[in-house]
């Protein structure tokens, strides 16, 4: 379990790598849940890249809520959807996370049709 | 009342140990402080105190270099960790560079000792020989209180149930071996928990024939007890020390606040230098039970305090209202002797309210009250098995990890580990709403036993039945129990030892050691608990005072980002 300590890494792609090799380690000592949180995160952070990538903007250490809001904010409802879909969250949080971002940045129509 | 036991003597003995290693270096002296350290040696003397020992200047061990200067004696005062030998080394480096031909003498103090293994960093960088002397300064306690008494041992919990480090248990048993060596033996030692087990026998191997029979030393491991520091404290002292945290008897607010008082209490802080010492705005104001008013009120339920200033500043503006009825000269003669000691409880008056007022507008503000009520129902014990909605509303809309974080472990406490469903379910929403390097965090809480998946049946509400820990009908302003202390909610420590002493032993005095630290809620419903029972008498030392915010920090690993 201490190698999950590894992922003070200082880049991007090796953050990755240790991320990847501390969830073996979970895998191996039985952890199910924290290997699947761990590969969770790995997901986050190829989807942020990728968003990153489209959108240049930073969105690299956001946890996935935080993300999905500034999705939200930006009227990016797709993609904040297929995030939702990929990592499961649940619907009452969706329907939270909607209402705080729609709110945050002015959007009443959005708000309104939601 | 007269404790027997009276903490001054370890300032006085600290003291001297500090001015026994000041003396024996002439000439003037820079002291180049650990940031910890600085605060506490504060309970011990003050710069001017340090002044007398030819220190003329002080400065912060950081990575930052040594502001110039042309002092010939450097003397790093640091705990020993390795951190600090790296920044010693880099400045004594620096310093070694600027100072050109003048020669100058370098040393280097450890508190409370040396670790072998700062001493084999430093001669891994190769300045090991560079200090003129490397010294101990054994300082092992610090006088609080006349009865409480700390050992600054921060991270003790940590260490003990985390990393399974107990050398911290050393220092303990050290201290606790002092004072036996002053006040004579304790011969009944009762203990709770496995940390009070290893300290006991550490002490049963340091002890020596001492005679004298009569305390008797309780010792409570803070694993016994983790419910008390993570509810909310609501005497007075407990609500200061919960919004802005109470460090070494000072606590610091935002000086703008006291502008229309005179300059009171910052005096009391060592660092006068303002070059290398910042304050950020932010005016120290010491608490003890010096200040009388203080005395009186610091242990009162926060909503009993309003009452009794307002009583106190009637009282106040009477006696200056008698200057009115003044007509003989002697009545005016004693009415300018009294003078002195009537502005000074102005002082403190006004003080005191100014807090109070700053304490009232976070209860007000913040949402304080909603969470204290989600706390107080999750000490009655209802429904501690599913998912608690307060926390889940928290966690949605991002309020402070910390806060959250003590609801959830108190919670999996109550419930002696929390079902795996709901478990995962908080873990996973904590990641995704805060990231996850709060990953490790979690996995801290858990080895330290704080968050958990259930292990067998709680038993909480059997020891909350027989040890009457919660009580409906509480007396804020005129308490009975000491569960006035959290509105409803009696710590088990406390009841632990109200419960070891309700046959009535004929102890006269006893040292309360709870490791890792009491709140201050803790220490304070001792006294009157015990008063109304002409009971013993109880001193209490502590590695550290806590709260339930840095109990939960200490368990919190920083990771820095990536940028």
């Amino acid at each position: 379990l201490k190698i999950s300590e590894a992922f003070d890494a200082k880049r991007i792609d090796s953050q990755l790598v240790s991320l990847q090799g501390a969830g073996e380690l979970f895998r191996k000592t039985k952890s199910d849940f924290n290997s699947q949180i761990t590969e969770d995160q790995v997901k986050l952070i190829r989807a942020q890249i990728r968003l990153e990538e489209n959108e240049q903007k930073s969105f690299v250490n956001k946890s996935l809520y935080d993300t999905m809001l500034q999705l939200i904010k930006d009227g990016q409802i797709k993609e904040a959807e297929k995030l939702k879909a990929d990592f499961k969250v649940p619907d009452k949080r969706y329907c939270y996370l909607r209402v705080y971002g729609h709110a945050e940045a002015n959007h009443w129509n959005e708000l309104n049709a939601f | 009342m007269k404790n027997k036991i009276d903490f001054s003597f370890i300032r006085e003995a600290s003291r001297n140990e500090l001015i026994k290693l000041l003396s024996s270096i002439p000439g003037p002296k820079a002291i180049v402080w650990d940031k910890q350290l600085v605060g506490t040696f504060g309970l011990i003397g003050d710069f001017t105190f340090l002044r007398n020992y030819e220190v003329v200047k002080m400065f912060y061990i950081s990575r930052e270099n040594l502001p110039s200067n042309n002092i010939p004696n450097i003397i790093f005062l640091t705990v020993p960790t390795r951190n600090h030998m790296d920044y010693i080394n880099n400045q004594l480096r620096m310093e070694e560079v600027h100072s050109g031909g003048n020669k100058k003498d370098f040393y280097l103090w450890c508190v409370p000792r040396v670790s072998l293994l700062c001493e084999e960093r430093l001669k891994q960088h190769g300045v090991y020989g560079a200090f003129m002397s490397i010294q101990e300064l054994p300082i092992y306690m610090y006088k609080l209180e006349n009865d409480v008494a700390m050992l600054n041992l921060s991270s003790c919990f940590r260490d003990l149930h985390m990393n399974k480090d107990s050398s911290d248990l050393f220092f303990i048993a050290r201290a606790l071996m002092n004072i036996q060596g002053i006040f004579g033996l304790i011969p009944n030692v009762y203990g709770k928990g496995s940390a009070a087990k290893g300290v006991f026998d550490l002490m049963v191997g340091m002890r020596r024939e001492l005679g004298g029979n009569e305390p008797q030393l309780i010792l409570i491991d803070r694993a016994v007890d983790l419910i008390t520091p993570l509810a909310t404290q609501l005497t007075y002292e407990g609500l200061i020390d919960q919004f802005f945290g109470i460090n070494n008897c000072t606590v610091k607010l935002p000086s703008e606040k006291f502008t229309s008082m005179n300059s009171r209490g910052g005096s009391d802080s060592p660092p006068n230098d303002s070059s290398s010492f910042d304050f950020n705005e932010m005016k120290s104001i010491p608490l003890t039970s010096a200040d009388t008013l203080f005395a009186d009120i610091r242990d009162f339920n926060f909503s009993a305090v309003g009452p009794r200033l307002s009583s106190e500043a009637r009282e106040v503006s009477s006696q200056y209202e008698k200057r009115h009825t003044a007509n003989t000269v002697s009545d005016l003669k004693q009415f300018v002797q009294k003078l002195p000691k009537m502005q000074v409880a102005r002082q403190s008056l006004s003080t005191q309210t100014t807090i109070a007022e700053l304490v009232q507008d976070k209860i007000i503000n913040s949402d304080f009250r909603p969470t204290l009520h989600a706390e107080q129902e999750l000490l009655k014990g209802s429904e501690t098995d599913k998912v608690n909605s307060f926390i889940e509303e928290c966690i949605y809309q991002k309020e402070p990890l910390i806060k959250v974080l003590r609801l959830i472990c108190l919670q999996s406490i109550i419930n002696c580990g929390l079902k795996q469903r709901v478990f995962e379910f908080y873990k996973r929403e904590i990641i995704n709403t805060y990231g996850f390097e709060h990953m490790l965090t979690l996995e801290n809480l858990e080895k330290a036993g704080l968050f958990t998946v259930q292990q067998g049946k709680s038993t909480y509400a059997t020891i909350r039945k027989t040890l009457r820990l919660t009580v409906d009908d509480v007396n804020e302003s005129k308490p009975t129990d000491v569960s006035y202390v959290h509105s409803g909610y009696a710590p088990l420590s406390v009841r632990l030892v109200e419960f070891l002493q309700w046959p009535g032993w004929r102890a006269i005095t006893d040292v309360l050691t709870v490791l890792p630290g009491p709140t201050i809620s803790e220490t304070q419903q001792l006294p009157p608990a015990l008063k109304q029972r002409r009971g013993p008498e109880y001193v209490i030392l502590t590695t550290k005072i806590i709260n339930g915010n840095s109990f939960i920090e200490s368990l919190m690993e920083n990771l820095e980002p990536l940028s």
